[in-house]
């Protein structure tokens, strides 16, 4: 993932922050779903995160993650039916405090297979 | 025949062994290691906690064993560990050094039973530093004089049927401490024993003398040797509740002196009690000030009038579920335990920036649940415990076997401030749990049969003052390491690890600010043999970097042979450390049932030998001399224990009796 790559700047000439991305997937089993990934912000130092998730029948899921600098945990749980898709997840950072997010799915019209 | 595999617990230890930055003292901590080695696990009797105790198999591993034991019956011969689903070859080599399959029939008479036994021994080991230290020249009245000759005694004797009895004996003397015989010494400064007998119907365990206590995750109970956040990341995270076990180290702190007993009841429930009586060393460094020392040292006038000063009486009851695996369901094993403290003079620590919280009084009580369950390839673990009327503490997680490959674990805990527990060995950041939250996430995956890596990430707050850090703070840790097994005889490694805490600025006493201090210590390694000879080499180096950046260096080369009756190992290493931030930790071979962790640090050379001899079918010899060399440094220690001079010999003889 990239943002700014064209390196748009304010009215005065001050650059935006460029944003670069770069991440592995991998599925070690059905179940399970790992992921690594390293941004970097023009501004700051390089974040890395790291996150996994298990998977009950693709129904229910629980999902875990880490950010290192600046630091900041993670935790979550999913559920998924034929129509609805609920997500929640929680993030601790240490000065911040928790933040919380809840998504909510919905596909409407009709579903094939 | 038993054979004493010499290279496996070294192995294992640098695997298991907190990222040293911790000056503990590992020589009396290694203890259960060092049993293990000489009282291997009878697998017929092991119980699950006292499998994966070992740290090498993985609960589901341990849950298979005791399926198969229970439906097969009694394993007959070791190669029968073969028919056991999930146990794989190379696991099978790195347990067997810890476990063996009783033959002898029980019902023998004591003498028959310690005959019959391949684990009765006896040692007696000698240590002196042949410099003399400033502490034996001070003048006769002084009251920092070592009253002691400057050598080190250490004997112990332990005869263990295993799952029937274990009877020990230790005597100990430190350097400069007196061999005396009156009403607070008889003879050595350190005597411990015990009586152990186990499975006697329905009482599973007993032990009357000197032992430990762990159950659920060591919070409350923690005994022996609490491995921490090393590079094995998965099992090393869990505590089993082992439960009351012999203790025979010569650390003088740490065990409970009583009676402890476990007795197993209807439905899957054990009831563990015990009491404990212990006389402890105290200090007063000012006025109305009392606090307890855990060093052991006797040597001089002051230390000897803070010897067994206080009485410490430790009453608990710990309340077990314990359900084997079936079909569809994995373990579980839960408890609460209760556990009172009480001093027979209040403990009143002087004052400090850092300790306004630290415990202090005559009694302490603490509470908490703890469980343990399987479920498929997931094993759930915490345990929560609370100091009546303080605060409380919390660890848990679980550890999931993703594929065959790849193992992950994941950490929460929380300490608060107010939580005191003097036995525990619960993971922390700091030495005890206590002031502390974190969440670590471990990762081991196994790319081919050759190379695995294993890797963690540890991120943790302290909400109050620490020592040497007079704010709350955050830090992180994360380590990895990579490891290339080219062949049986040949092995290769290279780890990583960061660590960012924040600590004061020196030189700004008294405004004291803190800054984030990050440390990087990196190590490569490789062990190679060829027949009778191995060679390994070791490059260390770390970084230190807050204001300004510090440095160490060691590099170390390592060779040994065996003939037929002799077998010899030697090390030089060389070493260069800025500071003593940047001391590097390197584990040296040692003599039988010592292990030795020591930091290198300034600039100069480390070099020893270490000899072994089998005498008889029954008698080993070992020695150990060693040489620190210092380039420029005049002298080396401080206080009581400086030397004069840049060069320090340390001479270790031991003869070890063994009853085949």
């Amino acid at each position: 993932m990239a943002r700014n790559l064209n390196l748009p700047a304010w009215a005065r000439g001050q650059p935006l922050p460029v944003v670069l991305c770069a991440g592995l997937q991998f599925t070690p089993s059905d179940n399970f779903l790992v992921i690594a990934e390293a941004e970097k912000n023009t501004d700051f130092d390089p974040t890395f995160k790291g996150g996994m998730e298990y998977s009950m029948r693709q129904k229910f899921f629980v999902r875990t993650g880490f950010n290192l600098f600046p630091n900041a945990a993670f935790g979550g749980f999913g559920l998924r039916t034929w129509r609805l898709g609920f997500d929640y997840a929680a993030r601790f950072g240490y000065l911040p405090g928790y933040s919380h997010q809840l998504s909510v799915s919905v596909r409407a019209g009709r579903i094939t297979k | 025949m038993s054979c004493i595999t010499y290279g496996r617990p070294q192995a294992m230890i640098e695997n298991i062994v907190p990222s040293g930055d911790a000056d503990l003292n590992y020589e009396d901590l290694f203890e259960n290691l060092a049993q293990l080695t000489t009282n291997p696990i009878d697998i017929n009797c092991a119980t699950s906690d006292q499998l994966s105790s070992l740290g090498i198999l993985t609960q589901s591993q341990v849950d298979n064993i005791i399926v198969y034991r229970k439906d097969n019956g009694d394993l007959l011969e070791i190669y029968e560990l073969q028919s056991i689903p999930s146990l794989d070859l190379e696991t099978i080599h790195e347990i067997l050094p810890y476990v063996t399959i009783r033959s002898s029939a029980p019902g023998k008479n004591f003498l028959g039973r310690v005959r019959s036994q391949h684990n009765t021994y006896l040692f007696a080991r000698y240590e002196r530093t042949l410099q003399r230290a400033d502490g034996y020249s001070m003048s006769g009245d002084s009251v920092t004089l070592y009253r002691g000759d400057p050598g080190r005694f250490y004997s112990r004797f332990r005869t263990t049927s295993p799952g029937d009895l274990s009877i020990g004996l230790t005597a100990e003397k430190d350097a400069g401490e007196q061999l005396q015989w009156n009403k607070t010494q008889r003879g050595f400064d350190f005597h411990s024993g015990h009586v152990q007998l186990l499975n006697k119907g329905p009482t599973t365990n007993f032990i009357a003398g000197d032992y430990t206590a762990q159950f659920g995750q060591g919070l409350t109970l923690g005994g022996g040797f609490g491995m921490g956040k090393g590079s094995e990341t998965i099992t090393t995270l869990r505590r089993s509740s082992t439960g009351f076990l012999p203790y025979s180290s010569a650390n003088e702190a740490g065990f409970f002196r009583g009676i402890a007993s476990s007795f197993s009841l209807p439905a899957s429930f054990v009831l563990h009690t015990f009491g404990s009586s212990l006389q402890r060393d105290a200090s007063n460094s000012d006025e109305g000030s009392l606090s307890v020392l855990q060093s052991g040292k006797h040597r001089t006038e002051n230390e000897l009038n803070g010897r067994h000063r206080l009485t410490e009486r430790n009453y608990g009851v710990v309340v077990e579920y314990k359900a084997l695996p079936r079909q569809h369901r994995g373990s579980l094993d839960i408890g609460w335990i209760l556990h009172h403290t009480s001093f027979s003079q209040p403990i009143n620590k002087s004052p400090t920036i850092y300790n306004t919280f630290d415990f202090g009084g005559t009694s302490n009580t603490n509470t908490g649940l703890f469980a343990n369950y399987n479920f498929q390839n997931l094993n759930f673990f915490g345990e929560f415990s609370q100091t009546i009327g303080r605060g409380r503490g919390c660890v848990g997680g679980v550890l999931a076997s993703i594929s065959r490959n790849i193992d992950a674990s994941l950490l929460v805990r929380h300490y608060d401030r107010t939580f005191y527990t003097f036995y525990s060995n619960a993971i922390s950041e700091s030495t005890t749990p206590k002031n502390e939250s974190g969440i670590y996430w471990g990762w081991k995956h196994a790319i081919n049969r050759r190379l695995f890596y294993t890797a963690y990430v540890d991120l943790f707050t302290f909400p109050w003052l620490r020592f040497r850090n007079y704010q709350p703070s955050t830090g992180t840790e994360e380590l990895i390491r990579l490891t290339y097994k080219q062949s049986k005889t040949s092995e290769f490694f290279v780890q990583f690890r960061d660590e960012r805490k924040s600590r004061n600025i020196p030189g700004e006493a008294p405004a004291y600010k803190s800054a984030t201090a990050n440390r990087q210590n990196w190590i490569l390694g490789s062990s190679l043999s060829f027949g009778k000879l191995s060679l390994k080499g070791r490059i260390q180096f770390s970084s230190l970097r807050q204001q300004t950046t510090t440095r160490g260096f060691a590099i170390a080369f390592d060779a040994g042979y065996d003939w037929n009756r002799f077998s010899v190992a030697a090390r030089f290493a060389v070493f260069d450390t800025d500071d003593f931030d940047n001391r590097q930790y390197m584990n040296e071979r040692d003599v039988l049932m010592a292990f030795s962790f020591p930091a290198y640090y300034g600039e100069g050379t480390r070099s020893y030998l270490v000899g072994r001899f089998q005498a008889t079918s029954w008698l080993d010899l070992w020695i150990k001399i060693a040489e620190t060399s210092y380039f420029t440094a005049t002298s080396s220690g401080s206080g009581g224990d400086m030397i004069d001079g840049s060069k320090r010999h340390d001479f270790k003889a031991e003869a070890v009796f063994r009853l085949n």
